[in-house]
Parts: C-alpha cells; sequence; structure tokens
C-alpha cells in the first residue's frame, strides 16, 4: 500500500511551502530517517524525512513549486510495483487538513503566494479553499501581486569585483540568513546587559550535577528553565507584534541555541513551563544530541516564543544574540570573568518590550537564590 | 592498540585518545588525563564536548545511550566507561542505570 510523505508546516502563520530540494526519485529505496525532499517559507527551511522504511513510487512536486501544508511530496510503497494513488490535478483539493481553516488547492496555494496572502485571510465557499475563491478575494480587494523580489527576500546585490564563484547556501545558512532578516526588516532589536556573580549559579549548578549525579554541567539547562519560569510569570516575554496588535504566545516554547560543526540549530523546548526542572534538563539534552548529530526533526526546531544562547564555550565575554523570527526576547550567555562575575544580556524587540522589563526579567535570571 | 592486564580489550585506550583528540579541539592538552579522574572536572571536556563523546561511544561500540545512562556513575571517567560498555555488552546495563539513580 502506497504511504503518502506531506509537506509539513513550517510556520504558524505559512500555510504554503516551496519544494527547495528533492532529494529521491521513483524506485530509490529510503529508509526510515532519511531525508527525501526540503522545503521552506520566507522564514525557515526544513527536511522532510521518509518515517519509515520503502522505494519512492512517485514524487509529486517539482523543485520551486509551491504546495499547501498537507499535500503530498512522496508516496512510498513496499515495493515498486505498489499501486500509486490517483495524483490530483492542479484545482483538485489536496491530501491532508489543516487545523484551523480551509486547505487550498495547489492553484489557490499558488495564488496565495503570489499575492502574499494567508489561507486564513480567504473565505472559502465550499470545503476547500479554490483558486475561484482567492480570485474573488483579490478582485475585492483591488490586491496587486507582490513584487517578485520581496522585501522579505535577501538583496540579490551586484557580484563583487574580485573574481571569484558562487555557492549555494545550506539550509542551515539559509536559515540563519531568514532569521537575521526578519530582524532587520521586522523587529526593533535592542540590547540591554548586567553583571552579576557567575559564581554563584556555578555553585547552583554543581550542588545539582552531584545530587542528581548527572553526567553534563546542568548550569545552562538551570538558567534557560530559570528563564521559563520568569517567562511564565510575565507572559509579555512570549509575545509579539502582527500588524499593530500584540500576539500572546500559549506557550513558552524555550529556544536554545546549539551550534553544530558550522550549522547553528535553534533547538525547541516545546510547553517548557508545563515541564519540571529535571524533565527540562533531560529533553535539552536529548535535543543537544540530536542537534550534534544533525537529527533534528523539524519540528524540533520551530516555533520558539522565547531564546537562550550562550558562547561561555567559546570564551566569549559578551555576545548580542539576534532575534529568532517572531520572537521578542532572546537572553545570552558568556564565559565569567575570573573573578566570578560575568555578564548577562538580552535582545529584545523594542516594538514588544521596554528595556526596563527586559533588565527585571535577567535580574531575575541573575539570582540563583531566586530558583523555583 | 595493545591490550593489557588493566585494559584486556584495549578499550580504555582507545577512549582515552578520543577524550584527548576532543580535549586537543578545545585546545586543552588532555593527555595527563588517569582513567579514574572525573573527566568533566579535570577540564579536558565541557559539556557539549562531553556529548560528542556519547555519540562517538554509539557509533564507535554500536549502542545507544539511553538519556538516563548519561551520569557520572556510568559514564563519568574512563574506567566509568569501559565497564558500563562491558555491562551493556552483558545487557546488564538496565539494572545498573536504576542502581545509578
Amino acid at each position: 500500500m502506497a504511504i503518502p510523505l506531506h509537506a509539513p508546516r513550517v510556520n504558524n502563520n505559512d500555510d504554503t511551502v516551496r519544494v527547495l530540494r528533492l532529494l529521491v526519485q521513483r524506485g530509490d529505496a529510503v529508509r526510515a530517517g532519511d531525508f527525501v525532499a526540503e522545503v521552506e517559507t520566507e522564514k525557515a527551511s526544513v527536511a522532510v524525512e521518509a518515517e519509515q522504511a520503502g522505494v519512492v513510487l512517485a514524487v509529486v512536486p517539482q523543485v520551486q513549486d509551491v504546495v499547501a501544508v498537507g499535500s503530498v511530496l512522496v508516496w512510498l510503497g513496499a515495493t515498486i510495483d505498489d499501486p500509486v494513488p490517483d495524483v490530483a490535478s492542479l484545482d483538485d483539493p489536496l491530501v491532508g487538513t489543516m487545523a484551523g481553516t480551509m486547505v487550498p488547492t495547489v492553484k489557490a496555494a499558488q495564488l496565495l503566494e503570489r499575492y502574499g496572502l494567508s489561507a486564513v485571510d480567504v473565505p472559502a465557499s465550499a470545503g476547500r479553499l479554490s483558486a475561484r475563491d482567492v480570485e474573488a478575494y483579490i478582485d475585492g480587494h483591488g490586491l496587486v501581486p507582490i513584487a517578485a523580489a520581496s522585501s522579505r527576500s535577501a538583496p540579490r546585490g551586484a557580484p563583487p569585483v574580485a573574481p571569484g564563484t558562487l555557492q549555494a547556501l545550506t539550509p542551515g545558512e539559509r536559515g540563519m540568513l531568514r532569521t537575521v532578516l526578519w530582524q532587520r526588516q521586522e523587529a526593533v532589536p535592542a540590547y540591554v546587559e548586567l553583571q552579576y556573580e557567575a559564581a554563584a549559579w556555578d555553585r547552583v549548578a554543581a550542588d545539582y550535577q552531584r545530587r542528581e549525579g548527572l553526567l553534563i554541567n546542568p548550569l545552562l539547562a538551570l538558567l534557560a528553565y530559570r528563564l521559563t519560569r520568569i517567562a511564565t510569570a510575565n507572559p509579555r516575554l512570549t509575545s509579539t507584534l502582527v500588524g499593530e496588535e500584540r500576539w500572546m504566545y500559549g506557550a513558552v516554547n524555550l529556544g536554545f541555541t546549539v551550534q553544530s560543526d558550522t550549522t547553528l540549530y535553534l533547538a525547541v523546548v516545546a510547553d517548557a513551563a508545563a515541564l519540571t526542572c529535571a524533565q527540562f534538563i533531560a529533553r535539552l539534552t536529548t535535543l543537544q544530541r540530536q542537534a550534534l548529530a544533525h537529527r533534528l526533526h523539524p519540528s524540533d526546531t520551530t516555533g520558539a516564543t522565547i531564546g537562550f544562547s550562550s558562547m561561555a564555550r567559546w570564551q566569549a565575554t559578551r555576545h548580542i544574540p539576534v532575534l529568532a523570527p517572531q520572537t521578542a526576547l532572546i537572553v545570552a550567555h558568556a564565559s565569567p570573568s575570573a573573578d566570578g562575575r560575568g555578564i548577562l544580556g538580552a535582545t529584545y524587540d523594542h516594538r514588544v518590550l521596554t528595556g526596563s522589563e527586559v533588565l527585571a526579567a535577567i535580574t531575575a535570571l541573575s539570582r540563583p537564590e531566586d530558583q523555583p | 592498540m595493545t591490550p593489557s592486564v588493566s585494559d584486556p580489550t584495549g578499550e580504555k585506550r582507545t577512549i582515552r585518545e578520543k577524550v584527548v583528540a576532543l580535549a586537543a579541539r578545545r585546545n586543552v592538552d588532555a593527555r595527563a588525563l588517569n582513567d579514574g579522574d572525573v573527566i568533566l572536572e579535570s577540564g579536558a571536556l565541557d559539556s557539549v564536548a562531553l556529548l560528542e563523546l556519547i555519540m562517538w561511544m554509539e557509533a564507535t561500540f554500536d549502542l545507544t545511550i539511553h538519556q538516563t545512562d548519561l551520569s557520572l556513575a556510568n559514564l563519568g571517567t574512563i574506567d566509568a566507561i569501559a565497564a558500563y560498555l562491558q555491562r551493556t555488552r552483558n545487557g546488564t546495563a538496565q539494572s545498573d542505570r536504576d542502581v545509578a539513580r
């Protein structure tokens, strides 16, 4: 029986994804966990992996196609002779569902993309969002297509004068590019920092490690966990702006930076505030192991609502991190000086938060005696 | 790899060489590390490098190290790692994990 592999949801607000790469073709044998495709939105790119072993029966889209979240990318079978379900015509409903909204057809999804719309913007006349629905909405609102070179895309500058060659960015590098561009084009970043007694936190971490018999020093995990508790007490820290309204996130999803070779991941501990400290440390350690092995699941790198980054490992005494898209705060931890004093900083979106409330948050974070 | 009385399989030497190599990437000379020294406390490896050592062990010795096995008792020293590998082969790691906790 044919098994479909669907286009994943990459961001909460994107109902379509663009197919960047197709890594398999009909007849290829794949193992569970093998990557079969790579898709992207304006904010992130993710690899799609086979959920089980099999033989590729069909690859549905082509590279650069814009497809709806939930649509079929690849059909897998036990043998190459397994029948493939009929491939939908361009305006047929797509396989899969999207929670809370109507699934657009392929043609409708392409129109949404061209006009910079989301499926939630456009009312559907029937059970599915059709191209006709989108066209009616466009006509009714007098919309024009967004420029081919979107303001959210990286500007294509003139090549340098000195001779050289162009190289395609890796998925990780493209993700970082989008993150940096989001901060430059959407957020109003600001930065505050304070000095604190890092040695006090070191003692807390050492005591915890000894008490629990942990192999790994839990200092960074404890700091990150403490940040989730602070964010629970002040939900504004996990909010962002949508137009001129504040979007209050429903969960504290802690994004934690992990450097693996030349790739910087933002591993996300989902609903971190619901975890005990021990559960949080275990979950974060698991994500770190997966990131170091470049085996993070796409869902583990999306949805961050607050961030934590440390460059203490590289002996950096100060660093100013970049905000993850649609977050308002990322805390920066650095290497303390020899006298046990360190710097805790935070980059924040000044549209969303004030410097004083961010300073209050990192002040609370700097005090291990307040550890819940 | 030269087996010895205290290291009949030569695994300790293999592990030690990997620890020294990972430490060298951090510009730390760990050649004086003893098999009974706690690796993290010695400063040879930090937490991330320890996780890299875990990943290397899984690949080299063809095993899966469970999250709950990441304890000082199981993997804190080269001696402990060698003993853990032995227990894993004997199928007794689970019970030792419970003891370690």
